[in-house]
C-alpha cells in the first residue's frame, strides 16, 4: 500500500456504532468491563494504560514507518524519556548523538546521569566515532538526523550495522524528515522517536510525542513505561494528530520544493555567506541526504555577514516569518539561536555544536514560495 | 499577498479595547510570538510570559493557580495524568542512592513506581503500615531515606495516615513528603506542613470522567526548582484537557459534598448489612480512622471499601449484579462504579501483604457518583440480596 493510502486510511477503521468515518474522540477516562471475569476483554480499561482514540494514531503512525507498534505521549520529549527509562537502568551506558537536541543533552545530562546511567556524546555523522564510543555496558544509540538545528547527518544503515553486531538498541530521532522521507527500521534502527508537534500535526496546534518500534518485545516496554508513569497523550491531541497526518505528504512535498528554493535563493544573496540545506550540491553530506532519505526536508539554516547584530536585524525586519522557534508547520518560523534558543549557552559550547553569531534557522512553510523569498529579500536588505 | 500565504496567516479578528471572554478560551497554540527580540527578553516575558506550550500554556496556567490555592500552596505543574505527576515529584527530588518509603497500603501504581522502576534508577526503597509509627520512624532515621510517598485516606482501603505524626518525623529527618492527596480532594490537608501535594486531577477535580491530568502543588521555591525538570520531561498537560478540568472546577465543591453525603449514607446503609463482614469508610463513627480523619479534614469523600461475607466467585458475581455501578477502575465522577479490590489493585503484593493491607478476595470498592443515593442504595440491596450461600 502506498504511503498516501497508509496516511489517509490506516489505522482508521468506520466506527460500528454510527458509522461514523472518522474515529470518535474518546474522551471518557473509564471503560465499562461486561463482567469481572472479562476484564479487558474489549482490550480498554482505563485511558492512561490505552485509550481508542489514540490507538487508532498508534497504528497509523507504525504502519507509517514500516514498525511493529507504537506509543504515543504527551510530548516529543516524552516519547525520548520513555525511551530512556524503557531500555535504560543504573550501570548502563547510552551512546547519544553529539549535535543532539538540546533538551536530549539535559534529558542525559540533568537527569539519567543522576540515576547511575553514564553517557557518551558522539559524532554521530563517523560511525567509527560511534563505535568508538561504544563500551561494554552500552545498552542504547540514539541519534537524530538530520540534527537540530546543524542539519549534520549520522548514517542510520551503518550505525545500526555497528549496534546489531554488538547487540545494542538504535533509536533515531526523525522527526526532521518523518516517515515520508525518512524510515529508520527499514535501514536497520530498532526505534524511530518523533515529536508529532512538528510535521505530523503540521498546524501549530497540539504537543505530542511517538515511539515507533520495530519488536513486540520493545513496545511491551514502552507501553509499561507509558502506563507506568502516565505520559500519556490525550484523546483529543491525537485525534487532530490523526487528521493532521492526511496531509502530511502533500504539506512536506511542498515545503521542502519551498525550502529548496529558498535555499537557492540564500546561495546567491551577497549578504549571506553560508547556505546548509541537505538539497543543495554544496551541502556536505548530500550524497548521504539522496541515499538514505527520499526527500530532503523543509529545515534549513544560514549565516548572515556581520555576526550578532546582522542576525538580530534581519529578525526584526522580518515581517511573515515568524519569529518562534517551533518547526514543522504551516507557518514558515525563523529563529536566531545565538540571541533566541541558545542565548544563554556558553560562546565555547555554542561553537561546539556549531552555532555562529550569524547562524538563523529557518522552518520553511506552506505560504507562497515567491512571498517569502520577497519577505526575506527585504529583511536582508535592511543589513 | 497571495491566497496561499493568506490561508497561513489569517486575517485577526481584533477583540475591542476591554472586550474580554468570560471563560479563558483553550489555547491551542503550540507557539506564542512576540513582535521583536527585544520584547521576548524583558524580565516579565522572562517570568510570565508564554513560549513553547510543552513549557508553559495561558490555560494551563489558569488551571495550576487555581488548584494551587485551593491546596492553601502559591504554586502548581500541570502533568498528562496523576502518575505523570508522581514521577515528577520523584524524579526531581531523588537520586542514585538514595531511599523512599512507601506503605503497603498505598495504591498500585504508587507502589509499582517505588517498588519496581526506582531499583532500576540505583534506588532502595521501604515498605511499612502507614500505621506502624515505630517502622516509620525507624525508616526515617535511615541516612539514605530521601522521601516518603503516602496517601490519605489511602486508596483502595481507605486507612487514614496521622499526617501531624508522619510530617513531624519527616521534618526532623529531612525526609521529603509527597502527599498524594486525590482521595481528600483539593480542600483538604493543606494546613498540614506537607512539601509536595500530588493530586490525580482526573478524578474530583474534572469529576465528570471525561480527561486525564495530574498536578504537583507546591510553594513556589519548590515548583520553580520542579519546573526545569517538568519542561525536559515534557509530560505536559493538553490545554484542551486543562479546560476541560478548569470547568469541572466550577462544580467541584457541589459535587464533593454530594459524593461525601451519598458515601457516608451508603456507608451506614452497608455497615447494617449481615451480608457486609466490614466497611471502609472514614466518615463512618464506627470506622477506627474517624476520630484522626474529623480532626484532619472537613468532609471524607466518596470512595469506600466493603468486605462481603462471600467467596471470591460470589463477590464477582455481586459485582456483576450491580446495575447502576458499573464494573470499572477510576473514581471522582458523575457515574457511580464498583471494583474487585484484590483482581484490580491488589496483584502485586504477596497474600501476607495483602492482609496487612485490608484486601481480600472478598473486597469490594465503589466510587460513589451523583445518582440519587436512594437509588443507588437500592441497586446494592438487590445484588447483595442475590448472593446465594
Amino acid at each position: 500500500m502506498g504511503f498516501s493510502t497508509k496516511q489517509v486510511h490506516a489505522g482508521v477503521v468506520p466506527d460500528p456504532v454510527s458509522g461514523s468515518i472518522l474515529t470518535p474522540i474518546y474522551q471518557s477516562t473509564t471503560f465499562v468491563q461486561e463482567s469481572v471475569d472479562q476484564y479487558l476483554s474489549k482490550g480498554f480499561s482505563y485511558s492512561r494504560s490505552g485509550n481508542p482514540t489514540v490507538r487508532a494514531l498508534e497504528q497509523k503512525l507504525a504502519a507509517l514507518e514500516n514498525g511493529v507498534a507504537c506509543t504515543c505521549h504527551s510530548t516529543g520529549m516524552a516519547a525520548e524519556q520513555v525511551v530512556f527509562q524503557a531500555t535504560l537502568s543504573a550501570g548502563d551506558h547510552a551512546v547519544i548523538s553529539d549535535v543532539a537536541y538540546g533538551g536530549t543533552y539535559r534529558l542525559a545530562t540533568k537527569i539519567y546521569s543522576r540515576f547511575g546511567v553514564q553517557f557518551t556524546f558522539a559524532d554521530s555523522s563517523n560511525p567509527d566515532s560511534v563505535r568508538k564510543a561504544l563500551r561494554d555496558n552500552t545498552k542504547l544509540i540514539f541519534t537524530e538526523t538530520p540534527a537540530n538545528p546543524t542539519l549534520k547527518l549520522g548514517d542510520i544503515a551503518a550505525i545500526s550495522k555497528i549496534a546489531k553486531e554488538r547487540k545494542i538498541l538504535h533509536a533515531v530521532d526523525n522527526t526532521f524528515l518523518t516517515p515520508y522521507f525518512q524510515r529508520p527500521l527499514e535501514l536497520g534502527a530498532n526505534i524511530s522517536v518523533h515529536s508529532t508537534t512538528k510535521y505530523f500535526d503540521g498546524h501549530n496546534a497540539t504537543v505530542g510525542g511517538a515511539v515507533i518500534v520495530d519488536s513486540a518485545e520493545l513496545d511491551q516496554k514502552m507501553r509499561f513505561v507509558q502506563n507506568a508513569t502516565g505520559v500519556i497523550m490525550s484523546p483529543f491531541v491525537a485525534w487532530l494528530t490523526l487528521q493532521g497526518t492526511k496531509t502530511l505528504s502533500i504539506r512536506l512535498e511542498r515545503q521542502s520544493a519551498n525550502a529548496q528554493a529558498i535555499a537557492e535563493f540564500l546561495e546567491a544573496h551577497p549578504r549571506v555567506a553560508q547556505v546548509r540545506y541537505p538539497g543543495l550540491e554544496s551541502f556536505p553530506q548530500h550524497a548521504l541526504a539522496k541515499t538514505q532519505a527520499s526527500g530532503f526536508g523543509a529545515m534549513l539554516w544560514f549565516e548572515v555577514e556581520g555576526g550578532v547584530k546582522a542576525g538580530k536585524k534581519l529578525m526584526d525586519s522580518v515581517k511573515l516569518c515568524t519569529l518562534a522557534e517551533n518547526l514543522g508547520s504551516v507557518e514558515t518560523l525563523i529563529t536566531h539561536p545565538v540571541t533566541m534558543t541558545h542565548a544563554d549557552v556558553e560562546p565555547a559550547e555554542r561553537r561546539r555544536v556549531g552555532i555562529t553569531d550569524g547562524l538563523v534557522r529557518l522552518s520553511v512553510g506552506l505560504e507562497d514560495v515567491e512571498d517569502l523569498i520577497a519577505d526575506l529579500r527585504q529583511a536582508l536588505d535592511k543589513i | 499577498m497571495k491566497k496561499e500565504t493568506r490561508v497561513t496567516h489569517p486575517p485577526e479578528a481584533k477583540l475591542p479595547d476591554g472586550n474580554v471572554p468570560v471563560v479563558t478560551p483553550v489555547y491551542r497554540s503550540v507557539k506564542f510570538t512576540y513582535p521583536t527580540i527585544e520584547a521576548s527578553l524583558t524580565r516579565d516575558a522572562k517570568e510570565g510570559g508564554f513560549d513553547y506550550t510543552r513549557d508553559s500554556n495561558p490555560t494551563t496556567r489558569e488551571l495550576e493557580l487555581t488548584v494551587a490555592e485551593l491546596q492553601d500552596r502559591d504554586d502548581a505543574v500541570a502533568v498528562s495524568t496523576g502518575m505523570a505527576a508522581i514521577w515528577l515529584a520523584l524524579l526531581g527530588n531523588l537520586e542514585a542512592g538514595n531511599r523512599v518509603v512507601i506503605f503497603v497500603e498505598s495504591y498500585r501504581p504508587n507502589r509499582i513506581a517505588v517498588r519496581r522502576f526506582l531499583p532500576k534508577l540505583g534506588l532502595d526503597f521501604a515498605m511499612v503500615s502507614v500505621h506502624d509509627h515505630d517502622a516509620i520512624a525507624r525508616e526515617f532515621a535511615d541516612a539514605r531515606t530521601k522521601l516518603v510517598l503516602f496517601e490519605a485516606p489511602t486508596n483502595p482501603m481507605l486507612q487514614v495516615p496521622d499526617l501531624e505524626r508522619i510530617v513531624t518525623l519527616a521534618k526532623q529527618h529531612d525526609v521529603v513528603t509527597v502527599l498524594d492527596n486525590t482521595f481528600a480532594g483539593l480542600h483538604n490537608h493543606g494546613r498540614f506542613e506537607i512539601d509536595y501535594f500530588v493530586h490525580s486531577l482526573t478524578k474530583y477535580a474534572n469529576g465528570h470522567g471525561d480527561v486525564m491530568g495530574g498536578v504537583v502543588i507546591a510553594d513556589k521555591k519548590r515548583i520553580r526548582a520542579l519546573k526545569p525538570l517538568a519542561i525536559n520531561m515534557g509530560s505536559t498537560l493538553d490545554p484542551g484537557a486543562a479546560f476541560l478540568i478548569a470547568r469541572g472546577l466550577k462544580t467541584y465543591f457541589v459535587r464533593f459534598r454530594q459524593h461525601s453525603a451519598s458515601a457516608l449514607a451508603i456507608a451506614e446503609f452497608l455497615a447494617k448489612r449481615k451480608e457486609v463482614a466490614r466497611v471502609f469508610y472514614p466518615g463512618l463513627p464506627s470506622d477506627p480512622g474517624h476520630a484522626l480523619a474529623r480532626k484532619q479534614m472537613a468532609d471524607f469523600g466518596g470512595v469506600l471499601s466493603f468486605d462481603l461475607r462471600a467467596s471470591k466467585e460470589q463477590t464477582w458475581a455481586f459485582i456483576d449484579a450491580l446495575e447502576l455501578f458499573t464494573t470499572t477502575s477510576s473514581l471522582g465522577s458523575t457515574e457511580s462504579l464498583a471494583a474487585p479490590v484484590q483482581l484490580y489493585l491488589g496483584t502485586d503484593l504477596t497474600a501476607d501483604e495483602q492482609a496487612r493491607a485490608h484486601i481480600k478476595d472478598c473486597t469490594v470498592r465503589i466510587a460513589i457518583g451523583l445518582e440519587h443515593v436512594d437509588d443507588l442504595i437500592a441497586d446494592l440491596d438487590q445484588a447483595l440480596r442475590k448472593i446465594i450461600r
